[in-house]
């Protein structure tokens, strides 16, 4: 049998929803998402700042088949039914998304009587792991070079 | 009015009054999105504090991102010394 079908116009209430998480999603673009709430103590405020990355991906699509009528060896009459309702008809969809946030600490300002300053947020992890990614890239190019064969043997 | 697909935004916060001090918080924000397209990224970053005083002067404080920028130096740092050790050996193995 030959399905007849389209795409409906009509968005599923649950791609609204997504659509809405994703306007949430650019919203985080705003100062807000970055600064938190001063911090006072004694005459000293404080601020939190930190850095958010965050995306996210929404998909899915739905489908109707249009009506058409049954075949009339399939047909099976009943008492009171219209020939109009003896049609195959459906519909199905779906849809998926996903998405990923963090927000790391990047430095506070520290206002106080004696002046504003900003002091960093130094994650000491993360360097150590930059310099061990970097110390192994030297070591990786030494030992392949070391290694290779030169391409002229000598007498 | 459209938005571009890949667009830089600088936000100015609201002004925080402490002292004599007067603090407007400053950040810049990566936004890849359509509004036709069901999917976007976000990349916001503090930048800087603009801090007014009580005389009306007006200073920039920027706001560096320390563990990045040390990041960025050891893997800058991995990448020059590997081309150099490279090069350094070429020249000792045509010796």
């Amino acid at each position: 049998m030959e399905e007849k079908m389209q795409s409906t116009n009509e968005t599923p209430a649950s791609f609204e929803f997504a659509r809405s998480e994703l306007d949430k999603l650019m919203a985080t673009a705003n100062v807000e998402a970055v600064y938190g709430k001063p911090i006072h103590h004694n005459d000293t405020i404080i601020i939190p700042s930190s850095e958010v990355f965050a995306v996210m991906g929404v998909g899915g699509g739905s489908w109707m088949m249009e009506p058409e009528p049954i075949a009339e060896d399939e047909a099976v009459e009943q008492e009171g039914e219209e020939p109009e309702e003896k049609r195959r008809s459906g519909n199905g969809g779906g849809g998926g998304g996903g998405g990923y946030t963090f927000a790391r600490p990047v430095a506070l300002i520290i206002a106080g009587p004696d002046g504003v300053r900003v002091e960093p947020v130094f994650d000491r992890t993360k360097v150590l792991l930059a310099a061990f990614t970097a110390f192994g890239f030297m070591f990786a190019t030494m030992a392949r070079m070391m290694s290779r064969r030169p391409r002229f043997g000598r007498m | 009015m459209t938005e571009s697909f890949f667009r830089w935004e600088t936000h100015n916060g609201e002004p925080l009054s402490t002292g004599e001090w007067q603090i407007l918080p400053v950040s810049r924000a990566l936004v890849i999105h359509s509004q036709h397209s069901p999917a976007g990224l976000v990349w916001n970053r503090p930048t800087a504090v603009v801090v007014k005083g009580a005389d009306g002067q007006e200073h920039l404080l920027p706001i560096i991102n320390e563990t990045r920028r040390r990041q960025m130096l050891w893997l800058g740092a991995g990448l020059l010394g590997s081309i150099l050790i490279g090069i350094t050996l070429s020249l000792l193995r045509k010796d």
